[in-house]
């Protein structure tokens, strides 16, 4: 039976630095968003609630660009879809004006468009 | 030491940890590298996508492994343990070489439904973990862990002061670069494994970064941690059952080739 597979390697490195970029980003947009709450004269569980929400956001739109960074070639379209995820994830953490976060932002938003776009192959 | 990099954008500072950047950049190599092992052993490009998909599965669960194993290492007691588990406090390559390894079998076991051409993935995955923990061994380095002990030979680095060598052995302290010894000892290993003896490369690294890795474990200043209270540190335990994995892999072999010279 014949698959479609991909034949660029942008989306993976374009993913995977996304996805290790983002991970110190999420533990910043955690500090942020926490900090924030603080100044906005939340309590401290709230600050905490907050900030550990905005580092798990993170982490997550993350580790969803390394694997469908890495997966890309095998499956282009559904990783695309994927790194899309990991971008809009990775996007709700940017209300804690980390501008680390926009880089990943715009590495995974990259990363899912060539993932779409890229040139393909048939193999048996 | 450069733990961090400071990026400016539009009067915005980011910071980069130099340590997650070299462990991307080994993800990154690791993974192109391993198109190339693939095409040079002759492997179809679904088997190069099935293998990189085990690999993915392996390194996630390897990352975890590698977590878990630092804590197992520093144990104090039980609620400790408990209490910590949830919380990072730093990773062991041996540990996640041991659990991602692990992993791989059981994955690969579970998609192919038995162990036939395990020893040609192993072989095609080898030099790209050997090129991975390269940088991660310069990203080592550059955060500043996984140093040395304290010298005043001409291999002594000087660590800046608040860095972990200079909070345990003072400021001003040269420390062995361990991480630096280890990278260019990889380094020769993925050259002499890659060009000389890629369809053995499994074997090699076990071989000879256990050797390795048992001897330099003598010239690291961190704390080791323990296990099993033995004379041996963790490390120097997981390296000689890589020796003796590499052994009894090379004796399996070398039989094989004998029956086969036997016409048995």
């Amino acid at each position: 039976m014949s698959k479609v597979r991909g034949t660029s390697n942008a989306p993976i490195v374009l993913g995977i630095i996304g996805g290790v970029l983002g991970l110190p980003s999420a533990v910043c947009s955690g500090a942020c968003a926490a900090g924030l709450s603080s100044i906005a004269d939340a309590s401290t569980t709230t600050s905490t609630a907050a900030g550990n929400t905005f580092m798990i956001l993170g982490l997550i739109g993350a580790i969803l660009g390394i694997i469908f960074g890495i997966t890309s070639k095998r499956w282009p379209i559904p990783s695309g879809i994927g790194l899309l995820v990991a971008t809009v994830i990775s996007a709700i953490t940017l209300i804690t004006f980390n501008i680390l976060t926009l880089i990943v932002v715009i590495l995974l938003l990259l990363a899912a468009i060539f993932s779409f776009v890229q040139k393909k192959e048939t193999v048996e | 030491m450069v733990p961090f990099f400071h990026l400016t954008i539009f009067d915005m500072q980011a910071v980069i940890s130099s340590y997650n950047l070299m462990i991307g950049i080994g993800i990154i190599s690791g993974v192109l590298l391993l198109q190339r092992t693939s095409k040079k052993l002759q492997m179809s490009k679904s088997q190069d996508d099935a293998l990189l998909l085990i690999l993915l599965g392996s390194m996630l669960i390897g990352f975890i492994s590698a977590v878990l194993f630092d804590k197992i290492y520093h144990y104090n007691n039980f609620q400790n343990f408990i209490s910590d588990l949830t919380k990072y406090t730093g990773m062991t390559f041996s540990g996640g070489l041991l659990g991602g390894t692990t992993a791989f079998l059981v994955i690969y076991y579970c998609v192919n439904k038995g162990f036939d051409g395990i020893m040609l993935n192993l072989n095609c995955a080898a030099p790209s973990v050997i090129i991975a923990h390269f940088w991660g061994r310069i990203g080592c380095f550059l955060g500043g862990c996984c140093f040395g002990k304290p010298t005043n030979s001409i291999l002594g680095v000087h660590f800046p002061d608040g860095s972990l060598a200079s909070q345990l052995y003072g400021n001003g302290s040269r420390i062995i670069p361990v991480q630096l010894i280890e990278a260019v000892f990889l380094a020769i290993l993925f050259i002499f494994v890659y060009y000389l003896f890629i369809r053995h490369s499994f074997v090699c690294y076990l071989l000879f970064y256990g050797v390795f890795r048992f001897v330099i474990e003598n010239f690291r200043g961190d704390d080791r941690g323990e296990l099993f209270q033995t004379i041996f540190s963790p490390s120097q335990c997981i390296s000689i059952i890589m020796v003796i994995i590499g052994g009894i892999i090379v004796f399996r072999e070398f039989r094989f080739k004998w029956k086969q010279a036997d016409g048995v």
